[in-house]
């Protein structure tokens, strides 16, 4: 174990650099109520060094090497307070109440936030992107969102349907939760396609978490979580407009606008068309490298804030249309067609009661999803549906002070999905369950204890266990442990429906049981001062084991895909790396490496996933001008060479295993911003990188050699884009 | 290889954009003015008031201290004018102070006395 030296000289490291720090909450007190203040100014009087709290009134600072000194608390419309602290006062937790100065006058400040950061206070491991990162790569929805992130790696999964999905620790998308303001999202049918409905323009913000998270909000976050916390009515922009268009033929129009309905009454609409008219064929195979058609994606909402009631509701329904494949219409001969058509209509609300008590609140979540999908892969046609209901109840308490803080309730899942391809596969699911949370908080340590226990009506009981800690090693240091389990119920066609873009059999398994794994990990950051300005450094390594997966081995025979539940047998470690520096004024380098051992037995022994490299990384270079007017963007990523699976050639001859060659794929943007709005203008894959013949035996699809599923690189060569953005803030 | 074609000649054009837009004249002058500016609101405020007015370089805001560095070029803008323009936005700019009626157009928390002051 050449890490576990690596890990040692970190430590050594880390602990020599000890110095005092200082974290609180800050709250305010006004109208017979108590509220977190945010952008309250902390300063400590004799070393003129400060901070403000974040939007929670919390807040972390480094005492002066030169104690006591006197920390004074500010924030307008409230009366000043100051505290003296002393030696003794080091790693402390500060709860202070700054009452109101009578003019109740609340705080309002917009923060500028660091576009890409780890959430300091967080005892889970979190990595956030905000809107200003998620602008870096501004095309086109959230797939995109993630290409200057190295935590979510995002694959084009076939070469002929266009869809991209996520991945994370190298596990397919489906073992990572995706979930829209806490609203388990994209799920079952969606988990193919779904990506495509959000935007990035809605997005405000996006939280990923590394292992199982937190048991509140389901069981089926087994790799991870991803969070998309989408515009909000009241801090979101009162008018955007947006448009894009690529050398691809792809255009793309968004519109947002937010409004005033009265004093508690907000609402916000946000629209989205997209549609790729031109038919590309760079590589000359007969098939397009993008399905043309349209996009249609709708989102409204209302939100209402009362003093002793929260209510937010709202819908997201969205259609699509797609075609791709062969289009070349002056042969006689059929054409293979993969088509794709959506329907999806999501209804959400959520409302919070809160009570005299500070800290305690009672949520409550609703989420139902109608959802319907037709879809073609040449002679092969799936069609779907899906009706889905959630809820959700969320209380929350804190035991004696707000160091031991409880979260507890119970949730309910009904879903019943439809997959129809040459079997049927019909499944009404009822899960109810419940959780309860700990956590506890700490100057030097924080840690979290969970569990969750469901029901499935076909599957019996199931029992999750989570744990998370932090350790504050030092000011410039932190360490964070995560253990737990999370399971799911496999969707066998959805979860693999590129595999239909061959000629290959499929053979499935006798039954289908639940999918369940465990995931432990750990997280360093460090944060240091190089060139003068912030650096910091993240080392994490998280090991995920299956105690049963439903894999689609390929190994097995070149003609089958075969589809078996692996009970013990299929793992995956993951280890990332992550340096960023600023070496001169506002210049950022951030370098990422990671990699990916992820095995399963496939043709009974162990081997590494197809098509899925081993190493992998990135830098991105982000720079702005000091006039802050022009931003540039550049992230080269560096893919390593990827198992390939023997395959038959036109021939019928078996081509035996391979390794794909590694590759470098440049993207970049630059930024001009005007007064009123920005034009940015970027390229994707700009070295113009491709896979070489994608598709084998492209010439006769409909024979017995056919595969579009050996996929490892890009279809799709250079692509330029033009955008422009035009914004009206809030008054 | 029309692609190829088009992301050089795009690439060009935004150099060839780029050159122009920063062509050099007069030499630029770099000043610092005390302001009554007050938080990171103020920051956002100011700076994405002057960053966009021709002349200025660039202006940056250290918070702290109340401290605006701007570049700029004299001939395009004068001290003087830079420091009334300031004074217009909300702010006092050394001698300069602002009149009553800008201040109060400001966001309440970055008039003055909004936040404590130490000294």
């Amino acid at each position: 174990m050449k890490y576990r030296h690596l890990i040692l000289i970190f430590f050594l490291c880390f602990t020599c650099t000890f110095s005092a720090q200082v974290r609180g909450l800050i709250q305010g007190y006004s109208k017979n109520k108590m509220t977190p203040l945010e952008q309250v100014k902390i300063k400590c009087v004799n070393a003129r060094i400060g901070t403000y709290t974040n939007e929670d009134g919390t807040f972390e600072l480094i005492l002066p090497k030169i104690l006591p000194d006197t920390l004074v608390f500010s924030a307008y419309g409230y009366t000043s307070d100051s505290i003296v602290v002393n030696k003794s006062d080091r790693f402390v937790s500060l709860s202070i109440v700054l009452y109101s100065d009578q003019l109740l006058e609340e705080v309002l400040i917009e923060l500028k936030k660091q576009s890409h950061s780890i959430l300091k206070l967080k005892t889970l491991h979190v990595e956030e992107l905000t809107s200003s990162e998620l602008k870096k790569a501004a095309c086109c929805n959230i797939s995109e969102s993630f290409e200057t992130n190295a935590s979510v790696d995002v694959n084009m999964t076939d070469a002929v349907s266009g869809a991209k999905k996520i991945q994370m620790m190298g596990l397919d998308g489906v073992y990572t939760q995706i979930q829209m303001e806490n609203i388990p999202y994209l799920r079952g049918l969606q988990s193919a396609f779904g990506l495509h409905s959000i935007p990035g323009t809605w997005v405000e913000s996006i939280q990923i978490t590394k292992g199982t998270g937190n048991v509140v909000n389901g069981y089926e976050s087994m790799a991870g979580l991803v969070n998309l916390e989408l515009k909000k009515p009241y801090e979101m922009e009162r008018f955007l407009f947006n448009a894009y268009g690529n050398a691809y033929g792809r255009s793309e129009l968004n519109i947002n606008s937010s409004h005033n309905l009265g004093e508690k009454w907000k609402m916000s609409l946000m629209a989205h068309a997209a549609g790729v008219f031109i038919e590309n064929d760079y590589n000359d195979d007969g098939f397009l490298d993008m399905p043309t058609g349209t996009d249609f994606s709708f989102f409204n909402r209302w939100d209402y804030r009362g003093k002793k009631m929260e209510a937010k509701f709202g819908a997201h329904l969205y259609a699509d249309n797609h075609s791709g494949g062969q289009f070349n219409e002056a042969t006689i001969l059929p054409l293979y067609k993969v088509d794709k058509t959506t329907k999806n209509i999501d209804l959400f609300a959520k409302t919070g009661f809160f009570f005299k008590k500070v800290n305690r609140s009672l949520g409550f979540v609703y989420n139902y999803k109608l959802h319907q999908l037709q879809s073609q892969f040449g002679p092969r046609d799936f069609s779907g549906n899906e009706k889905r209901g959630y809820l959700n109840v969320i209380y929350d308490d804190c035991i004696g002070s707000k160091d031991h803080a409880i979260r507890t309730g119970a949730s309910f899942v009904y879903s019943d999905i439809t997959q129809n391809l040459d079997i049927s596969l019909s499944m009404t699911q009822y899960v109810p369950g419940a959780f309860f949370e700990y956590t506890f908080s700490s100057a030097r340590m924080n840690f979290i204890l969970g569990s969750r226990y469901d029901y499935h009506n076909l599957y019996g009981s199931q029992f999750s266990p989570r744990t998370h800690m932090k350790f504050i090693l030092s000011e410039y240091t932190d360490l964070r442990l995560t253990a737990g389990k999370a399971w799911r119920v496999p969707n066998m066609i959805i979860d693999n429906i590129s595999l239909l873009a061959n000629s290959k059999t499929w053979v499935y398994p006798e039954n289908i049981i639940p999918e369940i794994s465990w995931n432990a990990g750990f997280s360093i950051v460090q944060r240091f001062n190089l060139f003068k300005r912030k650096s910091s450094i993240t080392i994490d390594y998280y090991h995920t084991k299956f105690e049963n997966q439903l894999i689609a081995d390929r190994d097995e025979n070149p003609d089958l895909i075969v589809f078996k539940n692996l009970s013990n047998s299929s793992y995956s470690n993951a280890i990332q790396a992550e340096l960023a520096i600023s070496p001169f004024k506002s210049f950022d380098i951030r370098f990422a490496y990671k990699l990916l051992d992820v095995q399963a037995i496939y043709n009974e022994q162990f081997q590494q996933q197809v098509m899925l490299p081993k190493h992998r990384g990135f830098v991105n270079f982000a720079y702005t001008t000091r006039n802050k007017r022009w931003e540039f963007d550049l992230t080269p990523a560096v893919f390593g060479s990827a198992r390939l699976p023997e395959y038959l050639d036109a021939n019928g001859e078996i081509v035996a295993q391979s390794t794909s060659p590694s590759y470098l794929r440049l993207n970049g943007q630059i930024t001009y911003k005007f007064k009123q709005f920005d034009v940015y203008l970027g390229g994707e894959n700009i070295t113009n990188y491709r896979q070489a013949n994608p598709i084998i035996d492209a010439q006769n699809p409909f024979g017995s050699t056919f595969d579009a599923t050996r996929t490892w690189g890009p279809i799709v060569g250079a692509n330029i884009y033009l955008g422009i953005r035009i914004e009206l803030e809030k008054k | 290889m029309t692609i190829n074609t088009y992301l050089l000649s795009a690439v060009f054009l935004f150099i060839t954009f780029l050159s122009f837009s920063q062509q050099k004249s007069v030499k630029a002058q770099k000043v610092v003015i005390k302001t009554s500016t007050q938080c990171g609101m103020c920051k956002e405020k100011l700076e994405g008031e002057l960053n966009y007015i021709k002349g200025i370089i660039y202006s940056e805001l250290d918070v702290p201290n109340q401290k605006l560095t701007v570049k700029f070029k004299p001939n395009k803008i004068s001290l003087v004018e830079l420091k009334n323009l300031i004074a217009k936005i909300g702010y006092d700019a050394d001698e300069v102070k602002a009149k009553e009626e800008d201040v109060l157009k400001l966001p309440k928390c970055c008039r003055p006395g909004a936040h404590f002051k130490l000294d």
